[in-house]
């Protein structure tokens, strides 16, 4: 064969001429590119907005969890050198980010806030049963239930403790419900991806299909498939990052206007604080990723099936 | 350059578009292959750009048997063989530099060199003064000496034309055929497939006559 084959390589030529055709294409066929980026960024701010709810949910949930917190009830012969220098040694735990003495009459004061008009009962009392303790933080984090019961078993033998109080089964809990968002989280993640996938594959069939001809040419031309392929998946990868783009501006925009009202919303619905997360650099470049793949692979799917064809 | 060795081709496994065609031709040729419809002439045209493969036989193009060869390869082979088809085929929205610039940017030639030989390519075929004129706004016989200077633009060894000139006027497709008898004194060899027997006399070359899918006279 040698004398007949041209040379089959001519790296830089082939990579501006695949460049210029892909971008050319997005003129050729506007309203195909149209589709195909507004699809993309349409998903994209779904996946990015559901994303970023779950992310100020999970971290709603973990302030929650500290809300069960660790109190170690103290014995009332305890000293008040014994009491401080348990609490010293307690915050100098790793894990540990405060720790509170309540005191009697502080448990007691809270006790009677919580009652409210009942508060009376206590005053029936001949003396204030409610024993002192030191309430313990923990670091954000290390909210578990593994620390919880680390911390618990070690002090509930101190000459100081009386008692360990935890509030396992609520932690247990949130921990559950975390886990459920997180997973259900990435399950609608998916799908959403996979959809994007099919629709953009979908698209930019219809682009593939529009240029059946000039495909036909090409390779009666001696394109190779991969001469054919690449000039698809640059344009799968430039609608990826259109798409991005308007799905990131779709997002900030969104968290501008829409951030402060649904936080109030779900406040007076739910009675729960939420902050939703200003998108992060980092959350930005997931979303180019997620769509540059999609892109790359939306289109070498349906060059593929094409080609096959 | 060019030889079947009992070639078969059937599509539907039963009836033969072409049944034991044995014929060779040499470098520098230019041979026609004749017949009614369906006598076989594009599915022959067809095997030798390696469109199809043949059921039974061996087609040796350009020392290649094509039977051995891995599809990854059929483009560069191709980038050895012109074709040229009764409908044109080009590209309405290409103009017609960037059409007969097609095979080049395939192969990745450089864009000076591109230039080059596509001015050379539609001077041969008189028509750069429409370099940047679509397709539809040319003639069918200018849209035939495009899709001539497009298949000769690469130099191939070998041009395969399928009725040339089916859907011109007896003048243009007296241009077309003084286009196909100069790439043959330039040394490609030719092979046109027609029923135009206006053609075949106008030029003095052998004929393998097809019929029924096999091969009637040489």
């Amino acid at each position: 064969m040698s004398g007949v084959f041209q040379s089959p390589a001519r790296g830089f030529h082939l990579v501006r001429a695949h460049v210029r055709t892909a971008l050319s294409a997005l003129t050729r066929t506007p309203v195909l590119s149209a589709v195909s980026i507004l699809t993309m960024s349409a998903t994209l701010t779904l996946l990015g907005a559901h994303q970023l709810l779950s992310l100020a949910m999970e971290s709603t949930l973990a302030d929650l969890g500290t809300e069960a917190r660790l109190a170690l009830v103290l014995k009332d012969a305890v000293t008040d050198a014994a009491r401080l220098s348990l609490a010293r040694e307690i915050n100098a735990l790793d894990e540990v980010a405060r720790v509170d003495y309540v005191s009697r009459e502080a448990a007691r004061d809270n006790l009677k806030k919580t009652l409210g008009a009942q508060a009376a009962v206590l005053d029936t009392l001949p003396e204030n049963p409610l024993p002192a303790s030191l309430e313990i933080t923990l670091q954000s984090g290390v909210r578990g239930v593994d620390t919880l019961r680390r911390i618990a078993s070690k002090y509930r033998a101190h000459p100081a403790v009386d008692e360990v109080v935890t509030a396992e089964s609520a932690v247990l809990r949130l921990e559950a419900e975390t886990t459920l968002l997180r997973i259900s989280g990435t399950a609608i993640g998916i799908l959403l991806i996979l959809a994007t996938l099919l629709l953009v594959a979908n698209t930019i069939r219809l682009t593939v299909y529009a240029r059946r001809d000039e495909i036909a040419i090409m390779t009666l031309c001696g394109a190779t498939d991969a001469y054919v392929r690449t000039p698809f998946i640059i344009e799968g990868a430039i609608h990826g990052v259109i798409g991005t783009a308007l799905a990131t501006s779709l997002l900030f925009g969104a968290h501008f206007a829409l951030a402060a009202p649904l936080a109030d919303l779900i406040s007076r619905a739910v009675g729960l604080s939420i902050t939703l997360p200003v998108p992060s650099f980092s959350f930005v470049l997931s979303l180019l990723v997620i769509a540059l793949a999609v892109g790359v692979v939306g289109s070498a799917i349906s060059v593929r099936r094409f080609l096959r064809t | 350059m060019i030889d079947l060795f009992h070639v078969f081709k059937t599509f539907d496994g039963v009836t033969p578009a072409l049944a034991d065609v044995s014929m060779s031709v040499g470098k520098g040729e230019l041979v026609f292959v004749t017949g009614p419809s369906g006598a076989g002439k594009s599915t022959l045209l067809r095997l030798l750009f390696a469109a199809e493969r043949p059921t039974r036989g061996q087609v040796v193009v350009a020392g290649e048997n094509l039977e051995r060869m891995r599809p990854a390869n059929v483009p560069y082979l191709r980038r050895s063989i012109g074709v040229v088809f009764q409908d044109f085929r080009l590209l309405p929205t290409r103009t017609v530099f960037e059409n007969v610039a097609f095979p080049l940017e395939v192969r990745g030639d450089g864009r000076s060199e591109i230039e080059r030989r596509v001015y050379r390519s539609l001077k041969e075929v008189g028509l750069v003064h429409k370099a940047y004129a679509m397709p539809p706004a040319l003639s069918g016989g200018e849209q035939q000496r495009v899709a001539i200077a497009r298949a000769l633009v690469g130099d191939p060894a070998i041009l395969l034309a399928d009725e040339p000139t089916a859907s011109l006027d007896p003048d243009n497709a007296r241009e077309v055929v003084k286009l196909l008898e100069t790439a043959r004194i330039r040394g490609t060899t030719v092979v046109i497939a027609t029923h135009d027997r206006a053609l075949i006399a106008a030029m003095n070359a052998r004929t393998v006559a097809l019929a029924g899918g096999r091969v009637v006279s040489a």
